[in-house]
């Protein structure tokens, strides 16, 4: 479930339409059964509804620390941490972007599934994005290539399907962006699995 | 029940709004009259934000669409998104009902500098045309309302474009910020005798928080500006990669005032819903006091959560965890608001009117805002929508569907007391009904859209995407949205032809503004209520049985319409904001109209001053209630030198920041003289000693002593400046200019803005010596000269820490 909540990139939606559906469904029993129905006019606060607003409010400070904890081992930045840890060198593939407005210059196009990739990014002009999408569409992961940093910004990433990636610049940086866009081969290894290819499943 | 209500006090309708002609509102500073102006000139510029929205939807209606080209498509979405920003959402929560509203809330007759008010206003339009007269010389700024660097560099944008837009930005924060701080005085010194800050109505808790939180938050944005100008002007470095900085610096100064602006936008708006949701559901509001304090709470928060606009540019796990940490947090206070309106609304007798709609569809639209933003603060999840449509939706429910619904609500609720008139609710009704249906069928696909991939800021996309059918839908829904908004002006129009009179209490309110006329006088309040409990008006119209005999709000009797004494119009806010618009202009088309500007702004400002010199005293001591706890001026003073001072922390902050970075030599260690600099420390220090010695001359009534000390105060302070031109000329000589390293460029502008503002407190002094000798600085105008102390000694102070951070800091610890 967490993996849906945080990888596939419905969850935010999910999360949002589940607290919501609560919401309109108190917030149209209050406003018609309470209001437009049967009016009963009050001038006093409920001592009821004050010990709900209480009880609210810690459940959902509760419920907002679990995500938010939750969510850490799923946040790119400690994934790649995770992967550069637990994988000697020789494992991880290094893949170099070099953005220049308005294209990408990527060292290896042809990527393998279960092989984890560091993608390390920079930009030779402006502030550029380097987002990969899905096959099907949806946004994989996105990082920003900042020009003049000590460090390229870099994400170790792990494909698991194979299939067409598009990549396009999320930051804006001219006339010329919408059309900045590449795209990664992603093939299933053929040659043997690689060890590295159920860790980030855990 | 019949208690004497104040209005049966007033002898005159004088209605605000017909007093004198068309030209005096050019130099009016009543206060309702300048929220009226507010609220035209931003829905002017909302007419215009929207025909660029619409003509947006229509090239996005289609793949491969070429009705716009992608250079005119970039001018409009960054224009519309800093218009609706900066010049409809500010200035009307702000701007409009702040001034409309507030005053009569707290039961003033004015705000507490209505001249400062009349110049933010001035400023503001002026601050407002120039920006948008970009359009008229080589097309609209196009680098995005955030104006990421280093894309706003010269190298990368050429021409005036960004030029407007930054300069334009640096004009109307001193809008922002010279309105903010006549709030917050207002507020803290003007509230009626008896209303505590726990009987402020809800509106005014809202309104004080987000005046705070645009002094706290503009001052980075401010200095993030002045280093784009200085980039694009003179050739700095602060935001290219060429010295060894970064563009990222950029992000940061204008993210912690962009998330703080997401509440300054938001406040007005939750403070309009939570009047209108008690009034129209006949209760008082539930949760008062956790109502306020969740307003404070979330002006706190606001400040810790900017990083989480930045998690794409890989700051790391700590740091994600952190501002994801604080985002949610700040969701708390924002639900206990949700929260308590909804329970405000439970067991209501509801009044179902326009207004009313509003409020309720406001509170839906901005709960899935809301919620949509709760998820964003988890970077796993935020990574996965970062810079896709879904934000676009997010922010739109939040902005759109939130604030502007709320502020459509408090022009339907306070309408009546503006002008008298009453709007026709078969109108109001079709309005809310064609605006709430095309606001959601424009942005709520594009939650489903950015979920299908579909980036942000993009002119046109592939056909081979299915993002066409959304796509078209949501240009529908823009236009059925329009069409709502053309029918409002409509309503508003057919309203002020009306010659129906609104009654003085139409919505039997709560709050003192229902007690006086519609429209009220230009005193507002014949007398001055005397507050016993929150909901004041409420309690005096019904209230309980054992209070009736004791009503809670009483006239101040005495007075009884008497010796009201409203300050004159007046012609220098609107001659001193045309002057801040020539600096503007100067800058960009020739540097000497730049002078004259200053010269107008200067003359202004000593016309201001001394204006009221003639008749005696400042106007807040000819009200006939000079119950104030404290001198209005004084609280204005030390309000501004605290947004001054965050104006000197963003400039050390960043010199602290790219400390050590430079590529090229010389730099602090090397260069900076400490024997030099600790005599002219010493100078400034010995000047303040002086500056206390005139005033306390000044206060004696010995005027010529008094201006003595001054010129000393004043010489002494031109020998600390002839040290620093001395420092600054025998730098340039060794190789350090502007443009060389980033020492140099940080350096001179910490140290120079800080010489810039001992050269205004030189300025200043000087001018009060010399009007001492038309005698135009009596004993009873001595604060005129502790004001200039005030301000003199704040430069001292900041000299102190300047001192010590960049020159003994690196030589102690480098020996």
């Amino acid at each position: 479930m967490a993996k849906f909540l945080f990888e596939s990139g419905q969850g935010a939606f999910a999360l949002t339409l589940l607290f919501f559906f609560v919401f309109s469904i108190a917030f149209a029993f209050v406003i018609y059964w309470k209001g437009f129905a049967a009016p009963k006019p009050s001038t006093t606060d409920h001592p009821k509804l004050v010990r709900t607003e209480a009880i609210w409010i810690f459940v959902a400070l509760t419920l907002f620390l679990v995500v938010n904890m939750s969510s850490i081992p799923y946040m790119p930045t400690v994934i790649s941490n995770a992967l550069a840890a637990n994988s000697s060198r020789n494992h991880i593939q290094d893949v170099n972007i070099l953005a220049v407005s308005w294209a990408f210059d990527i060292s290896n196009r042809n990527l393998q599934v279960g092989q984890p990739i560091r993608f390390s990014g920079t930009s030779f002009d402006t502030l550029h994005g380097f987002a990969v999408y899905q096959p099907d569409g949806r946004l994989l992961f996105t990082m920003m290539l900042i020009p003049g940093m000590p460090r390229p910004t870099s994400l170790i990433h792990v494909f698991e399907k194979a299939g067409t990636y598009t990549v396009r610049c999320l930051e804006y940086c001219g006339t010329g962006h919408a059309n900045m866009q590449d795209r990664l081969i992603v093939v299933n290894n053929t040659s043997k699995s690689s060890p590295m290819a159920g860790s980030i499943e855990k | 029940m019949a208690v004497a209500i104040p209005q049966e006090a007033v002898r005159g309708r004088e209605n605000y709004l017909r007093e004198g002609g068309l030209l005096s509102w050019l130099i009016t500073i009543d206060h309702k009259r300048i929220g009226v102006l507010y609220g035209l000139t931003s829905l002017g510029f909302m007419g215009l934000a929207g025909i660029e929205a619409l003509l947006m939807r229509i090239q996005l209606a289609q793949p491969d669409n070429h009705f716009l080209s992608a250079d005119v498509y970039n001018q409009f979405f960054t224009m519309h998104g800093t218009t609706m920003i900066f010049l409809v959402i500010m200035p009307l929560g702000l701007g409009f009902f702040g001034n409309v509203a507030m005053p009569l809330q707290i039961g003033a007759r004015d705000v507490a500098f209505p001249r400062l008010n009349a110049l933010s206003y001035w400023i503001f339009l002026f601050g407002a045309l120039f920006m948008y007269s970009s359009f008229l010389f080589g097309g609209g700024p196009d680098a995005g309302w955030f104006g990421y660097a280093n894309l706003t560099e010269r190298f990368f944008t050429p021409g005036t474009r960004v030029d407007f837009w930054a300069i334009g930005l640096i004009i109307l924060g001193f809008s922002s910020i010279l309105g903010s701080l006549n709030f917050f005085v207002t507020i803290v010194n003007m509230r009626a005798p008896g209303m505590t800050f726990m009987r402020m109505p809800i509106f005014v808790w809202n309104i004080l928080v987000a005046s705070i939180l645009v002094l706290v938050a503009f001052p980075p944005l401010t200095v993030g500006l002045i280093f784009l100008v200085m980039d694009r002007f003179i050739g700095t470095h602060f935001y290219s990669t060429v010295a060894g900085a970064t563009p990222i610096l950029w992000q940061h100064l204008f993210w912690i005032f962009g998330h703080p602006e997401v509440y300054i936008l938001a406040l007005p708006a939750f403070g309009i819903i939570s009047e209108t949701i008690p009034c129209f559901s006949r209760k008082p509001l539930f949760g008062y006091a956790a109502m306020a304090y969740a307003t404070a709470l979330i002006g706190f928060i606001s400040y810790g959560v900017w990083g989480h606009h930045m998690f794409a540019s890989g700051m790391g796990p700590i740091a994600d965890a952190a501002f994801s940490l604080s985002t949610m947090i700040i969701a708390i206070p924002t639900g206990i608001k949700v929260y308590s309106w909804v329970a405000t609304t439970w067991g209501g007798d509801f009044v179902k009117n326009t207004s009313f709609y509003y409020a309720l569809a406001f509170v839906i639209q901005f709960t899935i805002g809301g919620l949509t933003g709760v998820m964003h603060a988890q970077p796993a999840m935020d990574l996965q929508q970062n810079g896709s449509y879904f934000i676009v939706a997010h922010f739109h429910y939040v902005i759109g569907g939130g604030s502007l619904f709320a502020f459509l609500s408090g022009i339907y609720y306070w309408w009546p007391k503006m002008t008298g008139k009453m709007m026709d609710e078969r109108l109001g009704k079709l309005n809310f009904w064609l605006i709430c249906i095309g606001f959601n069928m424009t942005f709520f696909p594009m939650h489903i859209l950015g979920l299908g991939g579909m980036p942000r800021r993009v002119y046109t996309y592939g056909a081979g995407f299915h993002w066409a059918f959304w796509n078209m839908f949501e240009t529908v829904g823009a236009f059925v949205m329009g069409v709502g908004i053309l029918v409002f002006v409509i309503a508003i129009i057919q309203s002020l032809m009306s010659a129906e009179t609104a009654v003085a209490d139409p919505w039997d309110g709560r709050t003192l503004e229902w007690s006086i006329p519609s429209p009220p006088p230009i005193y507002n309040f014949a007398e001055i209520p005397h507050v016993h409990s929150k909901d004041a008006f409420w309690e005096m119209k019904h209230g309980r049985a054992q209070e009736s005999r004791q009503p809670a709000a009483q006239p101040e009797h005495g007075a009884g319409g008497h010796g009201i004494h409203m300050p004159a119009p007046s012609l220098f806010p609107i001659l001193l904001a045309a002057g801040l618009a020539l600096v503007g202009i100067g800058a960009i088309a020739w540097l000497r109209i730049t002078f004259v500007g200053v010269l107008i702004v200067y003359l202004a400002i000593i016309g201001m001053g001394f204006e009221y010199g003639t008749y005696g005293e400042h106007p807040s001591k000819e009200r006939g209630d000079d119950a104030f706890p404290l001198d209005s001026r004084k609280v204005g003073m030390w309000t501004f030198i605290g947004s001054e001072s965050l104006f000197f922390a963003s400039l050390i902050g960043t010199y602290m920041v790219y400390k050590g970075r430079d590529l090229v030599g010389p730099t602090a260690k090397e260069i900076l003289e400490i024997p030099l600099t600790s005599f002219s420390t010493f100078v400034l220090l010995m000047s303040s000693l002086l500056m206390v010695l005139a005033l306390a001359a000044f206060e004696r009534g010995n005027i010529r002593a008094g201006r003595n000390w001054l010129f000393g105060t004043a010489g002494l302070g031109c020998v600390f400046l002839g040290g620093q031109a001395y420092e600054f000329t025998k730098f340039f000589r060794e190789g350090v200019t502007l443009q060389h390293n980033l020492f140099g460029q940080t350096f001179y502008t910490l140290v120079g803005f800080h010489g810039l503002h001992v050269l205004l407190g030189v300025i200043w002094l000087l001018t009060l010596a010399f009007a001492s000798f038309k005698g135009m600085v009596p004993k009873k105008r001595a604060l005129a000269v502790e004001f200039g102390g005030l301000y003199w000694h704040f430069v001292d102070i900041v000299w102190i820490v300047i001192f010590s951070l960049i020159y003994l800091m690196d030589k102690v610890t480098g020996a």
